[in-house]
């Protein structure tokens, strides 16, 4: 009798330990999966993704222009440049690429 | 309106004890008296919290393995194994800006993460950490980053402009989504309670709304706080893996 509830108290400990186990493995293999985000905080995260990108080219060309004295050339262009950068990485979060550089991690997942 | 009921007063810098480095304006203001202050708050709860040792835990005791786990579970999800040695700077985060966006939903205090310059800071620091450790792990290939695979070779100058400027807008990206939402947020409280009183009998209307946008508030304070931090895992996580 004693024996039998030791085996069954064993079972489960295994049983609990193969489950917390698996637990484990399972997110270790399941990195980068981004979590489902509302639709107004994708929204906001995308707006912010093309202000910031468009700020960031303005800003490299008027340090650059500043610094080479070609105004108000290289500010058009890295203005531009910026615009795409902030669709890019629009694209990319809208593809489930998410902020990963250069897709290289694609057969990752 | 007076400048007082203004609903950007609440973001004002007040200095508490002027100190001047020189040049250098360094007065403790209000701000550092509430990063004090949720640091102060941030420390005592992981470490009384977590004092009983019991195992079977109480409710503070909880609240801290909660935390814990969170962010345990974050880092494994996003990073993997190689995430653990992050995990206190992670934490530490999670917490600053968490304890940062709700000791501001307290009535008449500050709510530093409202400001660009400290989230900025912020993401400054994570961005070059991010950059440093992705040099010290994979020296010269870091820059195999900025160029995708399989980009024809015509357009690889485009490409490598516009990733490194995307390189670039990490840390504004970050700081921007973080402080807008918050100073939005508690604008927004403050101009609706600004219709309160004038409105008399019918003030009840903008009441009920200030109790759900405080509702609101509070899931945006966490969202924000989770955000910031599983953007930080992300880039770590960049770093590490280089895609």
């Amino acid at each position: 009798m004693d024996e039998k509830k030791h085996t069954i108290v064993e079972k489960n400990f295994e049983d609990r330990l193969k489950y917390a186990k698996s637990k484990t493995k399972h997110s270790e293999n399941n990195k980068n999966n981004e979590k489902e985000l509302s639709g107004k905080q994708l929204g906001f995260r995308i707006g912010t993704e093309l202000i910031a990108a468009v700020i960031v080219g303005g800003l490299i060309g008027f340090g650059l222009d500043s610094w080479l004295g070609t105004r108000p050339w290289l500010l058009v262009v890295f203005v531009l440049l910026g615009n795409l950068a902030g669709l890019w990485n629009v694209f990319r979060i809208t593809s489930g690429e998410g902020y990963k550089m250069g897709f290289k991690g694609k057969n990752l997942n | 309106m007076s400048k007082e009921n203004s609903p950007l007063n609440q973001f004002e810098i007040q200095t508490l004890i002027p100190v001047n480095l020189g040049s250098l304006d360094a007065s403790f203001t209000n701000s550092s008296a509430f990063m004090l202050l949720a640091v102060a708050t941030a420390t005592a709860l992981m470490v009384l919290a977590v004092r009983p040792k019991s195992i079977i835990p109480g409710r503070w005791q909880l609240i801290a393995e909660l935390a814990y786990e969170f962010i345990a579970k974050m880092i494994s999800d996003n990073i993997g194994k190689e995430g653990k040695p992050y995990f206190s700077f992670i934490f530490a985060i999670f917490m600053f800006v968490l304890f940062g966006n709700f000791l501001g939903m307290i009535p008449y205090s500050f709510t530093y993460t409202s400001h660009i310059a400290v989230t900025l800071a912020m993401a400054l620091v994570i961005f070059v950490l991010v950059t440093v450790l992705a040099f010290a792990k994979h020296g010269i290939k870091f820059f195999s980053f900025f160029l995708p695979e399989g980009v024809p070779i015509f357009l690889a100058p485009l490409m490598i402009a516009i990733e490194v400027i995307s390189y670039f807008t990490r840390p504004f990206s970050l700081s921007i989504r973080l402080f807008a939402n918050m100073m939005a947020g508690h604008t927004l409280l403050k101009v609706v309670g600004g219709f309160v009183f004038p409105l008399g009998i019918l003030g009840v209307v903008p009441v009920a709304g200030l109790v759900a946008i405080t509702g609101l508030e509070f899931l945006i304070a966490f969202l924000q706080a989770y955000i910031f931090t599983i953007l930080t895992c992300i880039y770590i996580n960049d770093a590490i893996h280089l895609h």
